[in-house]
C-alpha cells in the first residue's frame, strides 16, 4: 500500500543572518497510514522544520513530498499541527479555542458547540469551558490544544515535541491518553520528540535523525506488543535493548 | 475650600459651560479623528510591510517634532477657532494611537498565524481572528495614552490662541491674577482627564477580561 505521505529527497536551506543555512539534507521518509512514527534527533537537526514543511508552512524545499497523493505547494489545510507550546488564543476560552477550526469551516453555532462538548467530555476537561488559557493549567492547555485539532477531523497529525513544556506525570498521562486518541480514531500521527523513552513507547517506528544537516540516519522498528503501558514501559521485554540499540547510534549524532 | 467654592460659583452662575463645552468639542473631535486614523493606518502598516517599511522613518521623524511647537503653525493655517485646536490634538493623538498599533501589530505571534492558517482561515479570517484581537491591548494603551494628549493639546491651542476654552479661561485668569480662577479651570480638567481615563479603564477591563491580573505590589509592604 502506498504510503499516506511520501518524501523524497527533501533538501531545505534557509537564511539566518545573512547566511544560507542547510537545514535538512536529502530526507526519505515513507510514512504509512495508520501508524505512529515519531522523528528523533539532536538539537538543531531539521525535525522541527520538517513538519513545518509538510504542514506548508516551510516553503519552498527541494525534493518530493507526496501527501496523500498530492504535492504541497501552499498551507496544508489538511493535517493537524501541535506545536511544542500550547499556543492557545488567550482571547478566547477553552471551548472558542476548541471549536476555533469549524468556526473557520462555517459550521453552525450549535454545531460546533456540541462537537466541541464531546470532545472536551473526553478529555477530562468538563466543567473548565468558560475559563480563559492562563487559567488553566499546562496540561489542560496542552490537552486543549490537541482537541482544537481533532475536532477537524485531519488524517494525520503532526506533532511538534508536544510534551516538552511539561512536567514527567503529566507527560505519562497525556502520553497515554494520545494513545488512547489515536487507535480509536485511527489517525497518522506523525510524532517529533528528542526523548527516545517517549519515542518508544509511543511509537511502532523510531526513525533517528543526524544533526544537521538533518537526514535520516535510520529507522527502527519498535516490535513491542499493544497497547501499551507507558506507565511501565521501562519494565516491558524488548523496551532495554531496543532503547540501547538505538541510543548507540543517537549519541554519536550528539556533538558534545 | 477656595477653589471648591470657585469651582461651585463658575458652574452655578453658568460661566464655564461656554468654555468647557468648546475645549469638549476640541476633544472629541480631535480625538475621534486622530484615534481612527491612527488605528486604520497603524494596521495597514503593520499588516502590509512594504507600506510600512515606506513610511516608518517619516512617521518616526515627525513623531520627533514635539507637536507643541507646531500649535502656532496650526494657527494660522486654521485661525483661532475651535479647528486649528482641533487639528493639534488630532496629530498629537494619532502619533501616540498610531505607534501603538503598529507596534502591536507587528509583535503579533507568528505560531498563532500558523495555526489558523493551517485550520483552512483565509487572509480575512486570519485578520479577524487573530490580528485584531491580539492587537487590541496595544491599541487600547494608545488610546488611553491620547486622553492626556488631548488636553494638552487643547490647553497649548487656547493659550497661544483662542477666544474660549478652558486654557482661555486659564489664561483669561492669569491675566487678571486671579490665581484661584486659575487653579479652578486647573482642577476643572484633571477632573476630566480623571473620568475620561476611568471610562476606558472600564472599556479595557470589559475588552480584555481574558488577560492575566497582574499583582501590583504596594510599596513598603
Amino acid at each position: 500500500m502506498d504510503p499516506i505521505i511520501d518524501l523524497t529527497h527533501i533538501t531545505k536551506t534557509y537564511r539566518s543572518k545573512g547566511k544560507s543555512v542547510l537545514a535538512l539534507k536529502d530526507v526519505t521518509l515513507p510514512v504509512e497510514k495508520g501508524s505512529f512514527t515519531t522523528i528523533v534527533g539532536p538539537s538543531g537537526c531539521g525535525k522541527s522544520t520538517l513538519l513545518k514543511i509538510i504542514a506548508g508552512i516551510s516553503l519552498p524545499y527541494q525534493g518530493r513530498l507526496n501527501y496523500k497523493g498530492r504535492e504541497i505547494t501552499s498551507i496544508n489545510t489538511d493535517v493537524g499541527f501541535v506545536t511544542q507550546d500550547s499556543n492557545l488564543f488567550p482571547w478566547l476560552t477553552l471551548i472558542e479555542n476548541v471549536e476555533l477550526a469549524l468556526k473557520i469551516r462555517g459550521v453552525s453555532k450549535e454545531q460546533r458547540a456540541q462537537t466541541a462538548q464531546k470532545l472536551i467530555d473526553t478529555m477530562q476537561l468538563t466543567g473548565f469551558e468558560s475559563h480563559y488559557p492562563f487559567e488553566l493549567s499546562g496540561g489542560m492547555q496542552k490537552r486543549c490544544s490537541i482537541i482544537r485539532t481533532l475536532i477537524y477531523d485531519p488524517d494525520i497529525i503532526l506533532m511538534d515535541e508536544p510534551f516538552g513544556p511539561l512536567d514527567a506525570q503529566t507527560r505519562l498521562v497525556l502520553q497515554d491518553e494520545l494513545l488512547r486518541i489515536w487507535d480509536t480514531n485511527k489517525k497518522t500521527i506523525l510524532f517529533v520528540t528528542h526523548d527516545l523513552t517517549e519515542a518508544i513507547a509511543l511509537s511502532d517506528k523510531v526513525v533517528l535523525f543526524t544533526g544537521r544537516p538533518g537526514t535520516v540516519k535510520r529507522i527502527f522498528d519498535v516490535p513491542l506488543p499493544r497497547p501499551r503501558n507507558v506507565f511501565e514501559i521501562h519494565n516491558e521485554k524488548g523496551f532495554t535493548d531496543l532503547y540501547h540499540e538505538i541510543w548507540s547510534h543517537f549519541k554519536t549524532e550528539i556533538k558534545v | 475650600m477656595e477653589i471648591g467654592r470657585g469651582i461651585v460659583e463658575v458652574v452655578a452662575t453658568g460661566t464655564i459651560w461656554p468654555h468647557f463645552d468648546a475645549t469638549l468639542k476640541e476633544m472629541a473631535a480631535g480625538y475621534v479623528i486622530g484615534a481612527i486614523t491612527g488605528v486604520a493606518l497603524g494596521f495597514l502598516c503593520g499588516r502590509i510591510k512594504l507600506l510600512g517599511d515606506i513610511l516608518n522613518p517619516y512617521i518616526t521623524l515627525f513623531n520627533g517634532i514635539p507637536k507643541v511647537a507646531l500649535a502656532p503653525v496650526f494657527v494660522i493655517w486654521f485661525g483661532i477657532g475651535l479647528m486649528s485646536k482641533i487639528a493639534i490634538i488630532l496629530t498629537m493623538v494619532f502619533f501616540v494611537v498610531f505607534i501603538n498599533t503598529f507596534a502591536g501589530l507587528r509583535s503579533v505571534n507568528e505560531d498563532y498565524v500558523a495555526i489558523i492558517r493551517i485550520m483552512g482561515a483565509s487572509g480575512w479570517q486570519v485578520v479577524r481572528e487573530v490580528f485584531l484581537p491580539a492587537t487590541l491591548p496595544f491599541i487600547i494603551v494608545g488610546l488611553r495614552a491620547g486622553i492626556p494628549f488631548s488636553v494638552i493639546g487643547a490647553v497649548v491651542g487656547e493659550f497661544i490662541a483662542s477666544t474660549k476654552g478652558l486654557g482661555f479661561f486659564i489664561n483669561y485668569n492669569q491675566g487678571t491674577y486671579d490665581t484661584n480662577g486659575i487653579f479652578v479651570g486647573v482642577t476643572i480638567l484633571a477632573l476630566l482627564v480623571v473620568v475620561l481615563d476611568g471610562l476606558l479603564s472600564l472599556l479595557e477591563r470589559r475588552l480584555l477580561k481574558w488577560r492575566p491580573e497582574v499583582e501590583a505590589k504596594s510599596v513598603g509592604a
